[in-house]
């Protein structure tokens, strides 16, 4: 999945730099375990950058949506059966995705302007 | 100093996906059916494909890129039958797109009618990655016991079908076939589920002919989109 060089990219991109946390979203069907991320995460940032980054993770829960009766629901303990019309043909919302979702630098000041 | 936070919003998975969509593409067109076959260590992919290719014979033309962390004894096992790749992983738990496209380029079959990917043995890794195949199959054998549906909700979440192997054993062992049918209907309602017995091949005719219709849909839906 390559993170780090994703972020690399689009610090590159809009010319940032100072990284100081990073937040992501991961689904919790996004077969990714957040804790395991976090010290794989904190493993590259130390080679990649000199200053210390965060790693700020959200967990989406997993929600699906009834293809019948359209209900939106949480799906608990992997049960992908809708809880009002039982209906079994579900579709995934949300839950399955890794998402960069922002990137937060420390700027320089401007400098100040010259009269 | 000032702090700054920029959003980004960038599907991290979005580039893998998008290789994956695009070589499934590349064999649909050549008419290509892509099976990838996905079971803990011992289920009974080897034997399922070597019966597959006994069923058919000459019927049809198929490969087989197989997955291993380390020996070739898979491919040694399938080489008399169809022609095999074997992809050795040197210890990673799940084959990858770029190992399966490399696979491929060395098969060099021309007029292939299936291409079948044996994953490396594992109901965990694999499941979340997308080999660009069309059809994902999760072979379980009835030795493993009939609760695996619900420990391993991915696997069974992402395949479309799933074969029940060692159908021969079922007097011997503790597998309640309901029981396996219910944990499939709660985490993947619709998905396929053949019984087989590789070694004794039986269900193996139900199993050809369910690929046969797989690959036949494959056709129309492309020449629909044509």
């Amino acid at each position: 999945m390559r993170l780090i060089e994703q972020i690399e990219e689009e610090l590159q991109n809009r010319q940032l730099s100072g990284l100081t946390a990073v937040h992501l979203e991961v689904g919790e069907f996004a077969g990714v375990e957040p804790s395991l991320l976090e010290t794989a995460f904190q493993e590259l940032a130390a080679e990649r950058w000199p200053q210390q980054v965060q790693l700020r993770l959200t967990v989406v829960p997993l929600t699906v949506r009834c293809r019948q009766c359209c209900e939106q629901f949480p799906v608990e303990r992997f049960r992908f059966v809708c809880p009002r019309c039982e209906h079994a043909k579900v579709d995934v919302i949300s839950g399955e995705e890794l998402r960069l979702v922002n990137l937060t630098v420390v700027r320089p000041q401007p400098q100040e302007a010259v009269s | 100093m000032s702090i700054d936070t920029v959003a980004i919003q960038r599907d991290i998975a979005g580039q893998r996906r998008q290789e994956a969509a695009a070589w499934r593409q590349r064999l649909t067109d050549r008419g290509i059916l892509c099976v990838n076959l996905i079971s803990s260590p011992g289920a009974g992919k080897t034997s399922l494909l070597q019966a597959t290719a006994r069923h058919w014979g000459q019927k049809h033309r198929m490969a087989v890129l197989v997955g291993d962390i380390a020996t070739d004894r898979d491919a040694q096992r399938l080489a008399p039958l169809t022609p095999v790749r074997q992809l050795t992983t040197g210890g990673a738990c799940h084959l990858e797109l770029s190992l399966v496209r490399s696979g491929f380029d060395a098969l060099d079959c021309p007029d292939l009618e299936f291409l079948f990917i044996e994953n490396v043995g594992n109901l965990v890794c694999p499941a979340s990655h997308d080999l660009g195949e069309h059809l994902r199959v999760v072979v379980l054998s009835v030795t493993e016991g009939d609760d695996k549906p619900g420990k391993y909700p991915k696997a069974f979440r992402t395949s479309q079908a799933c074969v029940i192997n060692k159908c021969d054993l079922l007097p011997y062992v503790p597998f309640v076939w309901e029981s396996v049918v219910n944990d499939v209907n709660l985490v993947n309602a619709g998905m396929s589920v053949l019984a087989a017995s590789a070694l004794q091949e039986t269900g193996i005719d139900a199993w050809c002919e369910f690929l046969e219709q797989q690959r036949s849909q494959l056709r129309s839906t492309t020449a629909t989109e044509i």
